[in-house]
């Protein structure tokens, strides 16, 4: 079966999933998930979709620092260009994307960037996750993250409000991009490992009794995370489908085809796909993947990277197809890298890049490619690609559209 | 008072320690602290004992193994290991990475028993501050001769000693691809990372405000306040040819020595005239000779005493210093710059400050414990045996706290907002729990630890009260236990004789104290 077919079986009919039916009360509280990919590190654009017969392109870097037009390996094509009348086309690796950018639920926007002149990783990740606008990067630690103004008004029903999991991370730490939002879950490794609390039933009720105590001192954070975690663990153990008493491993439909070779990004993805399916009210979710500070040996590194990356993309995106869930996913960096190569067969930090979008739904929610040219006086400081769309404005516009409206 | 001040300072008090610190007095426990002598006779009789499992499969190269080892690599030197790292030998992953293996083993047995507390936590903030990812085997094995060499060396010490032993340092020149930076196109990660992480820190890189060096206030006069993007591409220059002898082909048949020591590249070295921070470097100087005056430069930059001063408050006294403080640690900071213990003078400026001691007492300014925090605290303050495991490690890095494998070349954050997510705190409940059950090898906890200094028979509420009071102090530790005895239904006396299965339910109390609210803190 290829990968149209594919699409055709799974995508248009729905298929009761793992969640079961017994849930479709909370499906009115999030008909769209929207989830946030961030390739943390600075991903190197210019070698996941670029124009490939640009001169400019050519010379800047060796070949195995680009995507090809010809030879073994050669750039897929894609369906529209960014850049008038070039050749542009995604890295090989990316192979599991093209046919939904040909069927128009994949879209790309190049050219994006912070409207801040930064090249810091640990800078441009603060801007981009935080709900500062880009131009003031002092002073972030203490504001919003960004996705914190797109989030539904809380549930006010306590009993409801016990049954919904609205945002998580999958990520053992407090996600930057949903802070200020309360009840948000952290979940690291495989789902259904991550669900457990030292101590069975003895264990949970004295962790209930000693985080439920308000005289202690009702503002202390640990008290507040306590509670909610005991009460999503709570949840979502309750949901979980079980086989002999135990929590089954995920199984994704048929044919839907996870890239097994990076085991924290297996896990996220799959984590995001299990809640989807359980209708818990998810509004939002955040992964990372790291790896893409490629200074030295970019070449064979981002093969992998992209290869693993893209597989998950397109399986998670089959996933909710198959399970007739909503779902938009777009993915963004802190910054794109240097058109031309160092002597390490790396590239170092630099400016604008891509952010990719999926939508289960084939919206149109990009605008149109702005493509700014890779002459030495078209880039950014005479080094790097330019930005022609501000990517947080392009983020809030997404999240405006796909959870608010 | 005592208590909480050494909670911040060491892995966690225990009552002989409280006793030691009030024998002493904050100024002679410091002193005493800052000068840490050889002599360390707990960690000593622990190191003597101690053996780390090393356990693999076989394949058709090598034969399983599954044993008990001492540690026998910790004072072999990088050029001694480096044949761990050759890729044509064939070896299990664990053998390469043994020399790291023992190394986390030594860092966990210095944390439960060592004398010098206060060294083993500028251990772990240096760590931090200079963090390298050492999954790679080539780091891995330099490791150890890292640690001793820069950071256990020059911890308390002076910095711009410290850092240049880290700009020469194996793991450094690997982790930040210095060693393969040379002239044409270096490679910026080091340049950058040096001026961001290590000296000037981020609030001092102004490429927001100014494209052009001049344009930096204080440029015209030598003195820029921060840094731009010309300032990195630069150094990145000064640093070319800062490379490792690790059998890199350098063309026409030859090679390099195979040793993993620093070496110096004279033909990747770029020799032109370069201008760092307002300050002209001449063409052609001396081998190193650019690097190192970027060092120095680094080194004595006000931006980095203001970076370092920030970060050590905020380490030791609040998520959120006073800038008063960080101002005045400064200030010591730039007075001992040459000085060979510039580093203990500014955290004793820091620890013996009015604001220190508000800190302690501020509800809004406790900090979280770190994972090895939790896990040596609750250790220490009970007495447990204990021997560092991997399955302990690997539940540390559950919580957290990833020792010597956190991927980027920050460091941990350090802010409670990072330690707590519904992820760690679900593992920081279990860290307790596996300690005293012994999940991961760490130690059998029997009655016979349980019951020092009492007499049987054994009353578990006398002895549960003793050591709610060792774990949690005054303040915390009626309220949290009778918590938990009203969750438990305890029965109001119990008395436990000597066999192994009337200590279970003691055993999970005691941990369940471990996992309470105010336990989280330091």
């Amino acid at each position: 079966m290829n990968r149209r077919e594919l699409l055709k079986t799974l995508g248009y009919s729905s298929i009761a999933g793992a969640g079961g039916l017994h849930a479709l009360s909370f499906s009115a509280q999030a008909n769209n998930t929207l989830v946030f990919v961030f390739l943390r590190g600075g991903a190197d654009s210019l070698h996941m979709a670029a124009p490939v017969d640009d001169p400019n392109y050519m010379a800047a870097r060796p070949p195995e620092l680009r995507v090809l037009n010809a030879g073994n390996t050669p750039g897929l094509a894609l369906p529209k260009s960014f850049a008038p009348n070039q050749d542009c086309r995604i890295h090989p690796a990316a192979a599991p994307l093209l046919d939904l950018f040909q069927s128009e639920h994949a879209q790309l926007l190049h050219a994006c960037g912070l409207a801040n002149a930064t090249r810091s990783h640990f800078v441009a990740q603060e801007i981009l996750e935080s709900s500062v606008s880009g131009a003031n990067d002092r002073l972030l630690s203490t504001t919003n993250g960004w996705l914190q103004a797109y989030a539904a008004p809380k549930v006010a029903d306590a009993k409801l409000s016990a049954k919904t999991i609205r945002y998580v991370g999958t990520n053992s730490a407090q996600i930057r991009s949903l802070q200020g939002l309360s009840s948000g879950l952290s979940i690291s490794g495989e789902l259904r490992n991550s669900l457990s609390w030292p101590g069975d039933a003895m264990g949970k009720s004295v962790l209930e009794a000693l985080y439920a105590n308000p005289t202690v001192n009702t503002t202390d954070p640990v008290l507040t995370m306590g509670q909610e975690t005991l009460q999503q663990l709570t949840l979502l153990d309750s949901k979980m489908p079980r086989v002999d008493g135990r929590i089954a491993p995920y199984r994704p439909p048929q044919g839907v085809k996870y890239n097994t070779e990076n085991n924290d990004w297996l896990h996220a993805t799959q984590t995001v796909a299990q809640l989807i399916r359980m209708d818990v009210g998810l509004q939002m979710a955040c992964l990372d993947f790291g790896g893409w500070d490629t200074h030295e040996y970019q070449s064979g590194k981002i093969n992998n990277l992209i290869r693993q990356w893209s597989g998950n993309l397109r399986a998670l995106f089959d996933d909710m197809k198959a399970a007739g869930k909503n779902m938009t996913l777009v993915v963004a960096s802190e910054f794109g890298r240097r058109l031309r190569a160092n002597a390490s067969g790396g590239t170092d930090h630099g400016h604008a890049g891509a952010l990719w979008l999926l939508d289960t739904q084939g919206r149109k929610l990009l605008p149109a490619n702005q493509w700014p040219g890779l002459a030495t006086q078209q880039l950014d400081q005479g080094l790097d690609l330019q930005h022609r769309h501000d990517v947080k404005k392009i983020l809030g516009l997404i999240a405006q559209k796909t959870l608010l409206s | 008072m005592s208590q909480a001040l050494l909670d911040r300072l060491t892995f966690g008090a225990s009552p002989l320690d409280l006793e030691a610190f009030n024998a002493l007095g904050l100024d002679d426990w410091l002193e005493d602290q800052f000068n840490p002598s050889a002599q360390d006779s707990k960690f000593d009789h622990a190191l003597s004992s101690c053996v780390m499992k090393i356990s693999y499969e076989g394949t058709a190269d090598y034969a399983a193994v599954n044993e008990n080892r001492p540690l026998s690599l910790l004072n072999k030197s990088t050029a001694e290991l480096w044949h761990l790292t050759e890729g044509q030998t064939k070896m299990a992953y664990e053998e390469r990475m043994r020399p790291l293996r023992e190394l986390t083993a030594v860092r966990l047995l210095h944390a439960a028993h060592s004398k010098w507390q206060l060294k083993e936590m500028m251990v772990d903030f240096w760590l931090d501050h200079f963090n390298v990812h050492a999954a790679d085997a080539q780091v891995a094995v330099a490791m150890p001769s890292f640690e001793n060499e820069c950071i256990r060396r020059h911890g308390l010490g002076n910095f711009q000693q410290l850092l240049a032993s880290v700009a020469q340092s194996t793991p450094m020149l690997i982790y930040l691809n210095n060693r393969s930076s040379r002239t044409g196109a270096p490679n910026e990660n080091y340049a950058r990372e040096l001026f961001e992480l290590h000296t000037l820190g981020k609030a001092h890189y102004l490429n927001d405000l100014y494209s052009k060096w001049r344009q930096v206030p204080g440029a015209e006069k030598g003195e820029p306040k921060g840094y731009i993007d010309q300032d990195v591409y630069e150094a990145a220059r000064a640093f070319t040819g800062w490379a490792l002898e690790d059998g890199r082909n350098m063309g026409s048949g030859l090679n390099l020595p195979k040793t993993g020591k620093f070496s110096y590249l004279e033909s990747w070295h770029d020799p032109y005239q370069k201008r760092i921070l307002a300050q002209d470097f001449d063409p052609f100087a001396p081998p190193l000779a650019d690097g190192q005056r970027v060092l120095a430069m680094l080194s004595q930059h006000n931006g980095t005493a203001q970076h370092l001063s920030e970060k050590l408050c905020r380490r030791f006294v609040s998520d959120t210093p006073t800038p008063s403080l960080v101002q005045s640690a400064a200030k010591v900071w730039q007075d001992n710059v040459k000085h060979p213990q510039q580093i203990a003078r500014v955290m004793r400026h820091i620890l013996t400050s009015s604001e220190f001691k508000q800190a302690l007492t501020d509800p809004a300014q406790r900090k979280l414990k770190r994972p090895l925090e939790l896990a040596m605290s609750f250790v220490r303050k009970l007495d447990l045996p204990f021997m560092p495991t991997m399955g302990l490690v690997n539940e540390l890095s559950n919580a957290g706290h990833r020792l010597y494998f956190w991927p980027t070349p920050d460091g941990h954050p350090d802010s409670n907002g990072y330690w707590l997510s519904s992820h760690t705190l679900r593992r920081r409940w279990t860290l307790p729990m596996g300690l005293i059950e012994n999940w991961w090898a760490t130690g059998f906890v029997g009655p016979d630890q349980l019951t020092a200094g009492f007499k049987q028979p054994f009353d578990e509420s006398q002895l549960l009260k003793h050591h709610a009071q060792r774990l949690l102090g005054q303040a915390h530790a009626t309220s949290t236990l009778s918590t938990i005895n009203q969750a438990l239904k305890t029965p109001d006396k119990r008395l436990l004789g000597a066999g192994n299965d009337e200590w279970l339910g003691m055993r999970r109390s005691l941990s369940y104290l471990g996992m309470s609210p105010a336990f989280q803190y330091r």
